[in-house]
């Protein structure tokens, strides 16, 4: 019997992956959808930054209508929730940027923890330093 | 142990060389053992692999040459540097617990999957290979390295720590760099 000739048997079973709800099967696929998902809070802050800077240029009392609908419990959760999702965008980019990007230093490779490091310390620096910059 | 890829099972919901897997990880249990993943189901514990020893030929791992320099000429060396580029990517045993694990692979069988497409990248950054090219067609397809989503469960399940996820999204950026090149210099030698 060759290693490529079919089993015997003409029947297999093959269970079914519901095309909607297979993530839930696994803590793994669950972790993957929520980073996927990111990506649709990051689009959404970018569509109301869109939107700030829409009512900026329509002048002072839509900048102000804009404010005051920011100052609101339901803007707050959202924004609290954008950046969430934003840090967990983040965060998972940089710990797979090892796994795209090979970094090679004097002819070795950089372990990916070096290079997951290295790209977290310089997010939390540039963060730092554009905080400083816009609160400071 | 560990090393002809033959066991691979579901245990717990996670595909695991049985030959590694003891007890005494899950004690005191239940443990649940399943078929592997993604594969039709013969009987009990036993699943049809063909699917992956049809594809596998399909994306050519092996050292393929444009000009093969004849015998007299010896043998094509390389350095351990250039060893060390896809040697990762060598230790492959064949053992699909990335197939089991990839639920791209599970919704979609036509997709390559993660072992056939590390292999072909071991043999892309072989510096003995001239098969690049010819492995476009299957490697750079729809059913290749464009159906991963980058789940990234490949990697973590492979106990050879061959990170099949690593390779695909290192294939698609050799791609989309190709596709670049063709665009700023369509007339350039490949």
């Amino acid at each position: 019997m060759t290693v490529n000739s079919p089993p015997n048997a003409t029947r297999t079973y093959r269970p079914v992956m519901s095309p909607t709800w297979w993530w839930l099967r696994h803590p793994a696929w669950v972790q993957f959808m929520l980073r996927e998902l990111s990506s649709v809070f990051i689009a959404a802050f970018l569509a109301l930054y869109l939107a700030r800077l829409g009512a900026f240029a329509s002048g002072p009392a839509a900048y102000a209508a804009f404010q005051a609908w920011h100052r609101t419990p339901l803007s707050i959760a959202l924004h609290v929730l954008i950046l969430a999702f934003a840090l967990l965008h983040s965060t998972t980019w940089f710990l797979l940027t090892p796994k795209i990007a090979r970094v090679h230093v004097a002819g070795r490779s950089m372990s990916e923890k070096a290079v997951a490091g290295g790209a977290l310390t310089a997010w939390a620096i540039v963060s730092a330093l554009v905080a400083w910059w816009l609160l400071g | 142990m560990g090393i002809c890829g033959s066991c691979g099972m579901n245990v717990n919901g996670t595909p695991r060389l049985t030959c590694a897997t003891f007890l005494r990880e899950y004690a005191p249990g239940p443990i649940r053992v399943e078929p592997l993943a993604n594969f039709p189901i013969i009987r009990d514990l036993v699943v049809d692999i063909t699917d992956f020893m049809e594809k596998l030929p399909r994306v050519q791992p092996w050292l393929v040459r444009q000009d093969e320099t004849p015998l007299t000429g010896g043998e094509y060396r390389q350095t351990p540097g250039e060893m060390e580029r896809y040697h990762q990517f060598s230790l492959c045993i064949n053992c699909m617990l990335c197939y089991a694990a990839c639920p791209v692979y599970g919704l979609h069988p036509e997709f390559i999957g993660p072992a056939a497409l590390a292999l072909a990248h071991r043999y892309n950054l072989d510096s003995r290979d001239q098969g690049r090219a010819a492995r476009q067609a299957e490697v750079y397809s729809e059913e290749g390295i464009w159906e991963c989503t980058f789940v990234g469960q490949c990697s973590v399940v492979c106990p050879k720590k061959v990170d099949p996820a690593g390779a695909i999204q290192q294939e698609k950026v050799s791609a989309a760099l190709d596709w670049l090149k063709s665009v700023v210099w369509p007339w350039g030698n490949r």
